[in-house]
């Protein structure tokens, strides 16, 4: 008796195991999301990267999830305080209507300074909730590397 | 009846308030501007548009464009302590990356900074140390005048180092007034030499005019012809008196004189035209 509970125990346990592999190649939660780039514009990943090679340190950059702004991708993180979260786009009007929407979404959650700016393609969104940047000494540069993309 | 009258009421005042809380402003900048003190002061160095929670202290220091405010005033003013470029009086506004819908002018008369450099197509000449423009005003310059000359009685009481301007090489084709010193023109505000302690005046003397038609005292000067201003001014700060004399040299009223006299002017010359830094000196 206590050998056949054992077998399907072992039974149950191989069940599980193998369920478990045939599910390898979904995505889980905490896995990352592919980023599926828009041809023919800045890319998240590469903005971030222009970021740190001009000195600035942006940190906690990942995917968002949901997209929002009905963009095809979006990456948000921190540089030096400031909010950045850079998007791609595959239609201009729905960056156009993202830029609209940002600016409803200030006018009703205060932000002492916040920065909107398009490389082709591409929407760079920078917000200083915390006031940590008055002078604009990370914006300028965020500012910049992005638009030299 | 009366409580739940009055708790409607209330109830009523504090949606209306927080509705009133939740549209925050947002107002639109595009350019670097001066921080308000009420919000912490300083200067906001970022140079493309953006938008903060807070309005311009001073409206007469901005234009209104369509995409936000523009700041026409000397940022030198306002603790700025980036590049900068010395200008003599009155001029275009042409910063290189901005666009406006139509021309803008600044008003600011005498010595001030910016930080843009003339563009190559407008008519400035660099001489003495700073920029003058030497081209002829529109009509839309004068119509303006009233109502932005005004930036003139925001500076006059402040204090800052404004460039160093020798008067003496002011291009013939410069149409604007050369005021020697004037209200608030104190401290660092040296024309016609470097900045040097100067010695006490002996007792107010009375402002000196050379030339016609000059307003000066408190209010805004207003200088449409070529005249030359000796004024003393008697504020007591701690390096020096804002008091410079300059040569009472009378020139003709003509708008088209004769060639410059001076041959250190210089038609539009950016090399010469080197960004000064604070830390590197005003030299011109």
């Amino acid at each position: 008796m206590k050998r056949n509970v054992q077998l399907l125990y072992s039974i149950f346990l191989g069940c599980c195991v193998w369920a478990g592999c045939g599910k390898r190649g979904a995505p889980t939660r905490s896995e990352p999301v592919p980023i599926a780039h828009v041809h023919d514009t800045p890319q998240t990943d590469g903005v971030i990267e222009a970021w740190r090679d001009a000195g600035l340190a942006p940190e906690g950059f990942s995917a968002i999830q949901p997209i929002p702004y009905g963009a095809a991708t979006c990456m948000r993180g921190t540089v030096q305080g400031v909010e950045a979260q850079v998007c791609e786009f595959s239609k201009d009007s729905a960056l156009d209507e993202a830029v609209k929407s940002l600016r409803k979404e200030w006018s009703q959650n205060a932000v002492r300074t916040g920065l909107t700016m398009r490389n082709k393609h591409t929407l760079l969104i920078a917000v200083d909730r915390a006031h940590r940047d008055p002078a604009g000494r990370v914006m300028v540069p965020l500012a910049a590397t992005f638009s030299k993309q | 009846m009366m409580c739940r009258c009055g708790l409607c009421l209330a109830v009523s005042f504090l949606v209306l308030v927080r509705a009133g809380a939740a549209q925050a402003n947002v107002v639109e900048y595009v350019s670097q501007h001066p921080v308000p003190a009420n919000v912490g002061g300083g200067f906001c160095y970022i140079n493309v548009p953006h938008v903060h929670d807070y309005p311009p202290a001073d409206v007469r220091l901005y234009r209104e464009t369509r995409v936000g405010y523009y700041f026409v005033g000397d940022p030198v003013a306002h603790a700025y302590d980036g590049p900068r470029y010395s200008y003599y009086g009155p001029h275009p506004v042409t910063e290189a990356r901005v666009e406006f819908d139509g021309p803008v002018y600044c008003y600011i008369q005498g010595p001030h900074y910016h930080w843009y450099q003339p563009q190559a197509r407008t008519s400035f000449e660099l001489s003495g140390g700073a920029y003058w423009y030497v081209g002829t005003f529109p009509p839309a310059y004068y119509q303006d005048q009233p109502r932005y000359v005004g930036i003139n009685e925001v500076y006059a009481p402040m204090p800052y180092p404004r460039p160093t301007v020798d008067v003496h090489a002011a291009p013939s084709g410069f149409h604007g007034g050369i005021v020697v010193s004037g209200p608030g023109w104190r401290a660092g505000a040296v024309v016609g030499g470097p900045a040097a302690p100067l010695p006490p005046m002996p007792g107010p003397p009375p402002a000196v005019q050379v030339g016609i038609g000059i307003n000066i005292g408190g209010g805004p000067t207003v200088i449409e012809r070529r005249e030359i201003v000796e004024r003393h001014d008697h504020h007591h700060g701690a390096r020096g008196e804002g008091f410079r004399l300059v040569l009472p040299r009378r020139r003709p009223e003509s708008r088209h004189p004769a060639p410059p006299r001076n041959h250190h002017s210089t038609l539009f010359a950016p090399a010469h035209a080197e960004p000064q830094h604070p830390r590197s000196g005003h030299k011109p």
